[in-house]
C-alpha cells in the first residue's frame, strides 16, 4: 500500500513492519492454540496487532518483554470475546508448544494440561487448582516443571 | 526464604505467564530489585519463553500486514477527525461568549429536509398521475364519441318516424 494513501509516517510504517516480522508468526501460533479455525485466527491476528500497536505506539519495541506484553494483550482480547474460556479440550492440550511430538513424550499429561490452560487460556493458578482438585502450590510447581522441561529440550 | 528457593518456587513462571496475583507481582518486582541473580533468571526465562513461541510460530498468509497497516491508518484517521471535531466544539464554545456582542435574528428557512425513501413515493405518485391522466383523456374521447353516435341515432330514428 502506497505511503501517499496511508496516513502513517514512513518511520511508523517501518516500525510496524519490523514488529510484524518479529511477532506476527509467534502470535498466530499462539492464537491458533486457542482458536482452531485458521480464518478466524487470522482475523484475530489483525485485530490484536492493530490494537496493540495503537495502545503502545510500539514504544517497548526493543524491550525484551514485548512478547510477554503482546501475549497478555492477546489473552485479554480473546477472553473478552469468550474465546479462551473454553474447556480443556484435546485440541488445546495437543497444542503443547515447541515440537509437539517431542513434547508429548516429554511432559506428563497433567503438565501438558496445566501448561496449555495457563499459556493459551490464561487460567489462574487458583482457578486451575479448584478445577483439577489440587493445591495451588502443586499447580505452580507442575507449571514450572513443564516450562523447565521445554527449556532444557531447547538447550539440548 | 532464600533467593534459590524463590527461583524454584515457580513464582517467576506465573509472573511471566501473566497469571500472577497482585501479591505475587509485588513480590517479583521486589525480588527483582533486591537480587540481581533473580533479575537475571527472570530475564533468561522471558527470553526462553520468546524462543519457545518462535518455535511454535505459524507463518501468516500474505496480505495480513497491509490489512494491519490499513486498519491502523483508518483508526488513526478516525481519531484525528474526532480530535478536530472536539477542537472545533471547543472553539465554538469560546465563540459563544463573543456572540453576546451581536443581535440574534430569527429567520425561517424556505427549504425542508425529507428522507431519501420518499423519492420513490414521489416517483410512484408521478407515474400513477400520468396513467390516470391517460385514462381520463381516453374515456373523455370515448364518451364524446358515444354521445355523437347517440345524437346520430336519435336523428336517424326521428327521420324514420317522419317517413312513416
Amino acid at each position: 500500500m502506497s505511503e501517499v494513501i496511508l496516513n502513517i509516517s514512513k518511520e511508523a510504517s517501518k516500525d510496524i513492519r519490523q514488529f510484524y516480522d518479529k511477532y506476527a508468526g509467534m502470535l498466530l501460533g499462539f492464537i491458533q492454540g486457542t482458536i482452531q479455525d485458521p480464518k478466524e485466527s487470522e482475523m484475530h491476528l489483525i485485530k490484536i496487532i492493530t490494537s496493540f500497536i495503537l495502545e503502545t505506539n510500539l514504544n517497548a519495541q526493543s524491550n525484551l518483554s514485548t512478547w510477554m506484553l503482546l501475549r497478555q494483550h492477546a489473552q485479554r482480547t480473546l477472553a473478552q470475546q469468550n474465546l479462551s474460556d473454553g474447556q480443556l479440550t484435546d485440541a488445546v492440550l495437543n497444542k503443547t508448544p515447541n515440537h509437539p511430538t517431542e513434547n508429548s513424550d516429554l511432559l506428563s499429561s497433567r503438565e501438558k494440561e496445566i501448561f496449555s490452560a495457563v499459556y493459551y487460556q490464561g487460567r489462574s493458578i487458583s482457578g486451575l487448582a479448584e478445577l483439577l482438585g489440587e493445591e495451588e502450590n502443586n499447580i505452580r510447581i507442575q507449571l514450572k516443571s513443564s516450562i523447565d522441561k521445554m527449556r532444557r529440550l531447547r538447550e539440548n | 526464604m532464600k533467593i534459590k528457593e524463590w527461583i524454584d518456587s515457580g513464582i517467576m513462571e506465573t509472573y511471566i505467564m501473566g497469571v500472577a496475583t497482585e501479591q505475587e507481582i509485588e513480590q517479583v518486582l521486589l525480588l527483582k530489585k533486591q537480587y540481581p541473580e533473580f533479575e537475571q533468571e527472570l530475564g533468561k526465562l522471558e527470553y526462553d519463553m520468546e524462543v519457545l513461541a518462535q518455535n511454535m510460530a505459524i507463518l501468516p498468509p500474505p496480505g495480513i500486514l497491509s490489512k494491519i497497516e490499513h486498519e491502523v491508518n483508518e483508526i488513526q484517521l478516525r481519531e484525528q477527525k474526532v480530535e478536530k471535531f472536539t477542537a472545533r466544539e471547543h472553539n465554538s464554545n469560546q465563540n459563544d461568549s463573543r456572540k453576546d456582542r451581536y443581535i440574534e435574528v430569527e429567520s425561517e428557512s424556505n427549504h425542508m429536509r425529507i428522507h431519501k425513501a420518499w423519492r420513490w413515493v414521489f416517483a410512484a405518485v408521478f407515474v400513477l398521475g400520468k396513467i390516470f391522466l391517460g385514462f381520463a383523456i381516453y374515456y373523455y374521447l370515448e364518451n364524446r364519441q358515444a354521445k355523437e353516435q347517440v345524437e346520430e341515432l336519435k336523428i336517424e330514428i326521428k327521420k324514420n318516424a317522419q317517413t312513416r
